[in-house]
């Protein structure tokens, strides 16, 4: 459990504020000014400033791993992400400093769970299935049938790798395929290039197709994602 | 304006409506204050979605307090036409 700094600051408005209410409730206080004035702190300022802080821990909370994983359907990949032996993508990119612990955020930031439509359907879609289905079934059950919703956007690696690196560039696989790459048309992330960014969830038989099979969107996007 | 609202201005009962805010706010601060320290999905969704909607009605019904009050006070909205004083009459 992690608490900010700014979050004492939102309980302390948030106890401050109990406080000037619960008085009112027990004592009844005739209305005068400055009875107002208290409640004006007690149900307006102190409450706004404890939602206002609220909103940007409960924004920063969604891009922790942490939070990823407190649905169990998640498991695996976080599971996988941080193992120190694994070589998926994303578990290197869980080994870095910077953005080690928000790496599912940094690989999936269109994930429909982030930013404000976490309250809004696209961000309940998951919880929806979540609480209609996946929540009756073991990780183990579930793996099989979690699928990216839609082909993995290079856009989302490139954010980092620029693609106009020397070394980069030096590589024949990427000058060849330039545009391509820059395009979307054939994916980082694939058997056959930098392979699956969680290997483990791939049947082994995939290994050996081209990278081109990954975008063949075969999977299906689900409903409301 | 709908009449029921309009009693409500007329004669509500502000510290009934207080005491009802007050409920409310406590129980949009808890929601609120529990995603502070577990910041797993339901916490932080019931804090975002629920707690809020709560903590804003309670402020509304003191907003509605505020007003309810104003309309009972006595108050001038303009400046007052010309005083008479006595000796122009
Ligand atoms: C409420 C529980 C829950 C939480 C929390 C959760 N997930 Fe999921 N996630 C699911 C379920 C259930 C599915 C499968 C839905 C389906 O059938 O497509 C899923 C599927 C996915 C998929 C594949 C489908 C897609 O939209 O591409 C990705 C990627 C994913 N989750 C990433 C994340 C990340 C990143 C986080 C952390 C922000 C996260 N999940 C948090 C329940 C959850
Ligand atoms: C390096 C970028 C990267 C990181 C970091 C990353 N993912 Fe992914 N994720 C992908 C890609 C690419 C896919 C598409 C399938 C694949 O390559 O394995 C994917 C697919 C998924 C899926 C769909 C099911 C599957 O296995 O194909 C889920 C669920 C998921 N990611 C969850 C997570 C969670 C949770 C984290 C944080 C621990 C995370 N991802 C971190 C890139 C990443
Ligand atoms: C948030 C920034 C970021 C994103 C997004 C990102 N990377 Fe990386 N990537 C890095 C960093 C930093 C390293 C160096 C990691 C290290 O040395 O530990 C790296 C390393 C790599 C490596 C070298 C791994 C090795 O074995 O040395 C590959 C390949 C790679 N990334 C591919 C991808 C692909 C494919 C994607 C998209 C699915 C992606 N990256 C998304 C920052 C990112």
């Amino acid at each position: 459990m992690h608490v900010s700094p700014l979050a004492w600051i939102a309980l302390t408005c948030a106890v401050v504020a109990a406080v000037i209410m619960l008085l009112y409730l027990v004592y009844r206080p005739p209305l005068d000014g400055k009875t107002k004035g208290f409640l004006a702190l007690g149900l307006g300022v102190l409450p706004i400033m404890t939602a206002l802080i609220g909103n940007v821990e409960g924004l920063r909370a969604t891009e922790h791993q942490a939070f990823c994983g407190s649905c169990h359907t998640m498991d695996f990949h976080i599971a996988d992400a941080n193992d120190p032996d694994s070589m998926g993508l994303a578990a290197i990119h869980s080994r870095t400093k910077m953005f080690g612990d928000r790496s599912c955020y940094v690989c999936h930031k269109d994930y429909g769970m982030y930013g404000y439509t976490l309250t809004k359907l696209g961000g309940m879609g998951h919880v929806y299935y979540f609480l209609t289905d996946y929540a009756w079934e073991d990780a183990h059950e579930s793996l099989p049938r979690v699928h990216i919703a839609r082909p993995f956007r290079n856009d989302n690696c490139m954010q980092c790798h620029s693609t106009s690196g020397r070394i980069w560039n030096g590589v024949p696989d990427h000058q060849g395929l330039l545009e391509d790459l820059r395009a979307g048309q054939t994916s980082c992330a694939s058997a056959g290039c930098h392979g699956y960014a969680h290997p483990f969830s791939k049947p082994p038989e995939d290994e050996t197709e081209p990278a081109e099979a990954r975008l063949d969107p075969g999977v299906k996007a689900p409903e409301g994602t | 304006m709908n009449r029921w609202f309009k009693k409500l201005l007329d004669r509500g009962s502000r510290s009934r409506l207080l005491v009802v805010a007050c409920v409310l706010g406590l129980i949009g601060l808890a929601l609120m204050s529990w995603s502070l320290f577990d910041q797993g999905w339901i916490p932080v969704m019931m804090a975002m979605s629920i707690g809020q909607v709560i903590g804003t009605l309670s402020f509304g019904l003191f907003l509605l307090v505020v007003i309810i009050d104003l309309r009972r006070a006595t108050f001038r909205p303009s400046m007052p036409a010309q005083a008479s004083r006595k000796e122009d009459r």
